[in-house]
């Protein structure tokens, strides 16, 4: 167990491949915290959040073959997370999840935060932390995965499925939500 | 730090509970599945657009174009809407399934909807210079295309109820001409009209036996028409 936890993502992906149980559960063990906070933040308090979570897990196991190793394998199983929570937002009218979004019809220019803006990132968290229920939910999970999931842009791209252009503007637009709303309490 | 061992193990029980874990056939399978499905719909946005395109040629409702106000509105009423839906609906369900494919989500879907109607317009184009659509007309001017048929034969429709008509010259005088349509299959549109042209319109540079068509009022059986084209036939 100790040498699997020495692993990489991509190494326990393949082992699970090979229906490795334990590689399986090292994998739950990094990303459980992860995606428990990711729907904590994301989806409504009272929301059945550890019984999507073990869903995801249980989809992650489905269809783990389908899992290409080449690439990363944080943006795959929070793809799995994002419709899973995506779909529990459905069912749930006090935070309707918009499925017709016009942030992914055309190109946008990618807003990508240089890092001497950290300063910004480090005030960006604070006001999260204030007024995440205030966005929308498509302005919301942007700002978890970047801020509270460290996700980057590229990243969060695979994970939407939208365009990095379309994370950039999503941001950029959830940061300036967030500074009014807080300004305005 | 938090720690769920109550879930993990939840999550493994459900596992040993038969939760299967799918092979990569079943994977491939299904991205050959909807692989198979989007060239299907691509398959058919392009034939549908480029019967459009042939059947406005080749029907003479493009000519409408050319006799004024009347024939716009006689265009619009003629004009095969149905292909333009059939090629739009194609399009709008290849873009659903393309996007299902992990490269898509990469570009806008106003791009990826662009590139599909340039893919089927340049598509439908070189169709356009294959001889599929008038070897499918001809089969079906004899009643050898059971599924399509009645499609195709609405190509050479005189659409009289709209004032359009088309046949071959029959006889020529100095202020009228005769036509007459017989497609033998399809009653409703055959008859024998008496064409009045339009001003300015000589009726010495016809010729008998060449196709026309022509837009226009009938009274008393003669058709005052607006506009006169003839047809030219595609080779």
């Amino acid at each position: 167990m100790e040498a699997l936890s020495q692993k990489t993502d991509a190494e326990l992906a393949v082992l699970v491949q090979g229906k490795n149980e334990q590689a399986f559960g090292v994998l739950m063990n990094r990303y459980l915290p992860k995606l428990l906070r990711y729907g904590r933040k994301f989806l409504a308090a009272d929301a059945p959040i550890e019984d999507v979570v073990q869903e995801v897990f249980i989809r992650v196991y489905q269809n783990i073959k389908s899992f290409d190793t080449t690439r990363p394998f944080s943006p795959w199983i929070y793809r799995i997370a994002h419709n899973l929570f995506a779909n529990a937002l459905r069912y749930d009218s006090r935070r309707p999840f918009i499925t017709v979004d016009l942030d992914t019809l055309s190109a946008h220019t990618a807003y990508e935060i240089d890092p001497a803006e950290s300063e910004e990132r480090e005030e960006a968290k604070r006001l999260v932390d204030r007024g995440l229920d205030a966005l929308t939910s498509a302005y919301r999970e942007v700002i978890i995965l970047y801020y509270l999931e460290h996700l980057s842009y590229q990243e969060i791209a695979e994970v939407l499925h939208v365009p990095i252009g379309t994370v950039g503007i999503r941001l950029h637009r959830a940061r300036e939500a967030l500074k009014k709303y807080v300004e305005g309490t | 730090m938090l720690k769920e061992p109550n879930i993990q193990e939840k999550i493994l029980e459900k596992i040993h509970d038969g939760v299967p874990m799918h092979s990569r056939a079943y994977f491939l399978s299904r991205a050959a599945l909807v692989g198979a499905a989007a060239l299907i719909m691509l398959a058919g946005a392009l034939f549908a657009l480029s019967f459009l395109f042939f059947s406005v040629h080749e029907s003479g409702v493009g000519y409408l174009l050319e006799f004024g106000e009347h024939g716009i509105g006689a265009f619009v009423a003629l004009f095969p809407w149905t292909s333009l839906l059939i090629f739009i609906a194609c399009v709008v369900v290849l873009e659903m399934l393309v996007r299902r494919f992990d490269f898509s989500y990469r570009f806008p879907l106003l791009r990826i909807f662009l590139w599909l109607l340039i893919l089927g317009i340049v598509g439908s184009t070189i169709i356009g210079f294959t001889p599929l659509h008038a070897s499918l007309l001809s089969a079906a001017d004899k009643d050898e295309l059971p599924i399509l048929g009645s499609w195709y034969e609405q190509v050479h429709d005189s659409h009289v109820e709209q004032g359009v008509y088309r046949g071959d010259i029959t006889a020529i005088t100095a202020t009228y001409f005769v036509i007459s349509h017989n497609d033998t299959d399809r009653d409703s549109d055959e008859g024998t009209w008496s064409i009045v042209p339009p001003l300015g319109f000589s009726t010495s540079t016809l010729t008998i036996g060449e196709k026309v068509y022509v837009a226009g009022q009938i009274k008393n059986n003669i058709v005052y028409a607006y506009g006169v084209r003839l047809v030219t036939d595609r080779k």
